[in-house]
This record gives structure tokens, sequence and C-alpha cells, in this order.
């Protein structure tokens, strides 16, 4: 068996590392990967069930996890026939998208086209139910009538100082705070500019917009 | 260059509400506004999975709230709404 000590590792580094352990193997046998993340046990999980191993993972102790692997006979051949590794990079790019974040954008304070009343009310509601989430985004981004969220008299305002006290990034665009005249009522997080918000969109794992 | 964070994974606690559906959503957003102008606490949301009734909106209370304000909030019979407890 080969031992792969991952702790403290980013991902993809521990999948990298067990599959360089595997290839190190050169025929059937079982690597162990200790990780420290649910993220990096999840995604050396789906390396193994799209490679056909046999996996197993627990829970050690706090922030430790091992991940067990058995490569058989035919899987190891199938490796070897095998072209580059399109499970392994499918969870390279699950895990850099889960790494990189997801970044929510609020262009208005109403969702979707039609009624503007029922566009308010499910707007409040997506806000509402987001931040019911046992995954929280890690940016949600405010601009133009979107603004108005983020502001004094805003009626999710709660649901939004929630969010932020979570861990949740809160960010509003300054020119349309200036726009609307509401620069000074701003009551939940920060204002930003363009070139953050540009920044933001361009390095998020997943973006979501209502 | 700012930095970009991870999600927040997190477990919640759950508590009981009193859920009220409504069989339109023009009905739900005037119960917002009815309580809104009485003073009345609660609030319009995205009906639950659990509750298969009403129109896709309802309006949430505390318990407490639903005892306090029940007669104003004019629930009962024929009124064309439900009343749930639900933990959320």
């Amino acid at each position: 068996m080969i031992k792969v000590n991952a702790l403290g590792d980013a991902c993809p580094i521990p999948v990298v590392k067990t599959k360089n352990a595997i290839k190190e193997l050169k025929g059937p046998g079982l690597v162990e990967t200790l990780v420290d993340n649910e993220i990096a046990v999840q995604n050396l999980t789906k390396m193994a069930d799209q490679k056909g191993y046999t996996v197993k993972s627990e829970k050690i102790s706090e922030g430790q996890y091992r991940v067990l692997m058995e490569i058989g006979k035919e899987e190891a051949a199938g490796d070897e026939a095998a072209e580059p590794d399109s499970a392994v990079m499918d969870s390279v790019m699950t895990d850099a998208a889960v790494r990189n974040g997801t970044v929510v954008v609020i262009s208005s304070d109403k969702m979707g086209r039609g009624d503007d009343e029922l566009g308010r009310a499910l707007m409040k509601g997506f806000i509402f139910a987001l931040s019911q989430q046992d995954q929280l985004p890690s940016t949600i981004l405010f601009y133009n009538g979107g603004a108005r969220m983020t502001t004094r008299d805003s009626v999710v305002l709660q649901d939004l100082l929630s969010m932020e006290e979570e861990g949740v990034e809160i960010l509003t665009c300054g020119t349309c705070l200036n726009h609307y005249g509401l620069t000074d009522s701003l009551a939940v997080g920060q204002v930003t500019n363009m070139y953050t918000i540009v920044e933001k969109m361009t390095l998020a794992g997943h973006i979501v917009k209502p | 260059m700012t930095e970009n964070k991870r999600d927040h994974i997190r477990k919640r606690i759950k508590k009981d509400y009193i859920i009220i559906t409504f069989k339109t959503t023009t009905a739900a957003m005037a119960m917002e506004n009815r309580c809104l102008k009485k003073g009345i606490p609660g609030r319009l949301i995205p009906l639950p999975g659990g509750i298969a009734a009403g129109c896709g909106l309802c309006f949430r209370m505390l318990p407490e709230e639903y005892a306090k304000w029940e007669k104003e909030l004019g629930c009962g019979e024929g009124s064309g709404t439900e009343v749930y407890h639900y933990v959320m």
C-alpha cells in the first residue's frame, strides 16, 4: 500500500498526489490518502468512482479524513492504456469551481420580467432562500437597481446581515449608490467599484444571477 | 488584486414557524401589505418544499406572533388560506 499525506494541501493537490501514487503502484494495489477537508474527500471519491476503483472514506478526527482506494487488476490495466485523465481533470475543474467560490450577482430589485410587484416578491424570496442554504456563496455583488437591496430601508437587510455575519462578502457598486442618492444609506457590506466587480466575476467558480 | 474566497458551508439551526399558504400570489402579496400596514410581524417567503399547497409564496410568522394576531389575520375557514406548523 502507498500512503499519501495530503494534509494541508489545497485542491487539486490531493487528487494529483493520489493519481501519482496510483501510477507508482504499476498494477493493482491500495492507496491511502490523508486529507483535511470534505471537499477533497468528495473529489477523491468522485475520481475513484469514475475510474472504477473501490473507495472508502472515514473521518479520523476533526479536520482529518482517510480515503482508501483499491485499484483492481482490470482498472490498473485500463489506466495504463488510458489517454490523458479526463476523470482527474473533471475533479480538478469541479474543485477549482468550489475553491474560487460562488458569486451571486444581483442587478435589480426585481427577479425576472413581467409584473414588477411579483418580481420584487420573487427577489425577496430569492435572497431569503439564499440565506437559508447550508452552503452560502463567497460573495454577493449588487449593482444598478440591486444596489437598493443593501441600504437601510431594504426589506432583505436582515437576511443580508445574517449572511455577512456568516462570512459572506457583500459588495455594492458605489457608482450605483451615488446615482440613486443612497451613498449614505448603505447598511450592509462594503462599497466597491467596477474593477472589483469584474475581477470577482471573472475569477468566480460559479456565477448565480437570478 | 482582491482575494476570492471559498463558499461558506454551515449547519443551520431550524425553528418552528407558522406558514400561511394562499391560493394566489396576489392574495399572498396582499397579506404582506396588510401586515406591513398593521405592524404585524412576519414575512413573505417562497413556499417550503415540504408543504404541497398554495401558490408558491407563503407568509411566515413565529407561532407566538400568530397566536397574538390570529383574529386580525383572518385565516379561518373560507378565507382561502391554510395554516401549517413547519420547522425550517
